[in-house]
């Protein structure tokens, strides 16, 4: 199984670097923004940290679905699976060894952001009480983790059913596609704001979506 | 000798509507080679395919050393080799990459084999496989095989695009592995004279079903080809079962037939023919006749 993950991971390195590198510097930029005391505190966090936030977090769910379909894309434009499954190993670790790979490239990003702000908040001199930002943040960064998870399930499903035949009209249409699954699912979260009820819809939403694809992935042509 | 290695059940397998195989029946014992024949587009790769699980059956039932190919777990892969046509390997990666990757998953690596085939087709290690000659990949994809000493290697049409040298060197080593006690090949091609060379099981394929599944002797023994020459014009029938192809030119008759025996002679006999003779038929010679839309099933 590691070696299946090993082979996933050095596959989609560029793009793992990539968003690193994206995450560090827009938490880097707004480094001095970050603690300015404002009026205006929605969920009770200043303005720029909830709209770093926000905004970080729609780009990170639209890149985890991009990312989803990307792996499936370019497995079945290589024949990566037809080839692993002639060795030893089955379909199924295959698919589990892709889903690991995609969930470290989701949450390292968030992980990540999520220690840098606990740290900025620890060590800023204006920013004593930890204890008052503590329990939305950890809210908002569980959000944006079941938020990104189903976005890169959806992005795999869409990414299955990727026709190598068609590659330029079918990049198209799963970007938009994409884009339009992100934002309907980002509008959900602001509809029914930050809870059990939005988070239990992600949940739901995540695991159709992994069952699904566990089932068709093990029934499909390879 | 007795056990099978890979047992097919009235399989049907349909591709846009069209039937490819249909209802298919098979079965290879395990230490034999089996040359799967036919003409393009009949079914060979979706046969093999089916087998290793890549592709679903429409109906039917396929086991492959007794476990169905969805069942298979890494191990009982580890024990299957498998050389595609058109030597699907991961293309855009480094030979050395795709090397380590497969040893790697595999659970029974020989690396002894592994270098004395690699240094033997001398393959590029800092080249990329999508950069590698047809011949190349091939000896990349066997050697890839061989390396995990395999109980059943699969071989789908593996010396397409190689040239003479390369492909002795192929049926060299294929041989070497048949020499292992217990090991199975399922071999298809269309070079026929490779197939002469190593098969002891022959199946052809036409129209989505086998008509011929016996061993190589066999199926020399019971297809023959005659040429009867009578004194005046022959009959337009001599009302035979199993008659392959019939021509007739003035005095002479070619009859290409299925199970000849004593009593199909007598009543050849039976219409005063000057002479019968019988023609020498190679392995080619049985394919093309058996490959005829008319033909008869020769399975055992």
């Amino acid at each position: 199984m590691w070696t299946l993950v090993k082979r996933e991971l050095s596959d989609v390195v560029i793009f793992l670097i990539t968003i690193q590198i994206i995450t560090i510097t827009a938490l880097a930029i707004s480094g001095s923004y970050l603690f300015e005391a404002l009026e205006d505190k929605p969920y009770g966090l200043p303005i720029h940290m909830y709209s770093i936030l926000t905004i970080g977090g729609i780009i990170l769910t639209w890149l985890a679905s991009i990312f989803g379909c990307y792996q499936m894309q370019t497995d079945k434009t290589h024949k990566v699976s037809t080839f692993l499954c002639t060795l030893a190993a089955t379909r199924q670790t295959i698919l589990l060894s892709r889903i690991i790979t995609g969930l470290i490239f989701t949450l390292l990003p968030i992980i990540l952001t999520a220690i840098m702000f606990y740290i900025a908040l620890q060590f800023h001199p204006r920013v004593f009480d930890l204890g008052q930002y503590s329990t939305i943040l950890i809210k908002m960064f569980f959000t944006l983790t079941l938020l990104a998870i189903t976005n890169y399930a959806f992005g795999l499903q869409l990414g299955l059913s990727f026709d190598k035949d068609q590659k330029q009209i079918d990049a198209g249409k799963f970007l938009l596609l994409l884009t339009a699954i992100s934002l309907l699912l980002i509008i959900l979260v602001y509809l029914k704001g930050i809870g059990l009820t939005c988070w239990m819809i992600l949940l739901l939403l995540s695991t159709c979506s992994f069952w699904l694809l566990f089932n068709k992935y093990t029934k499909v042509p390879l | 000798m007795s056990e099978r290695v890979i047992e097919i059940e009235h399989l049907t397998k349909y591709y846009d509507g069209r039937c490819v195989l249909d209802d298919l029946c098979l079965s290879i014992p395990r230490g034999s080679v089996y040359g799967l024949l036919g003409r393009n587009g009949v079914g060979k790769t979706t046969l093999i395919r089916i087998l290793l699980g890549l592709e679903p059956p429409t109906r039917g039932r396929v086991k492959i050393n007794q476990i169905e190919p969805q069942d298979l777990t890494a191990l009982d892969r580890s024990k299957i080799g498998y050389v595609a046509e058109g030597h699907n390997l991961i293309q855009r990666y480094k030979v050395e990459k795709l090397i380590n990757l497969c040893k790697d998953i595999a659970i029974n690596w020989d690396n002894d084999i592994f270098k004395k085939l690699t240094d033997l087709f001398n393959i590029p290690m800092q080249r990329r496989v999508k950069e590698l000659s047809t011949g190349m990949r091939a000896q990349l994809n066997l050697a890839l095989s061989l390396s995990i000493d395999p109980e059943i290697l699969i071989l789908d049409d593996p010396s397409l695009g190689l040239d003479t040298v390369v492909r002795r060197q192929f049926l060299e080593l294929a041989i070497e592995v048949i020499q292992k006690e217990g090991r199975t090949i399922l071999f298809s091609s269309h070079i026929l004279s490779d197939v002469e060379r190593i098969a002891d099981h022959i199946g052809i394929l036409l129209g989505g079903q086998l008509v011929a599944n016996c061993t190589l002797e066999s199926l020399k023994d019971r297809v023959k080809k005659l040429r009867i020459i009578f004194s005046d014009q022959p009959p337009s029938t001599l009302y035979l079962t199993d008659v392959i192809n019939q021509k007739i030119k003035h005095r002479e008759m070619t009859l290409t037939i299925a199970n000849y025996n004593e009593q199909k002679q007598r009543l050849i006999e039976a219409y005063y023919p000057e002479s019968i003779d019988e023609i020498p038929l190679s392995l080619e010679d049985i394919f093309i006749e058996c490959t005829d839309p008319q033909t008869v099933s020769l399975s055992a």
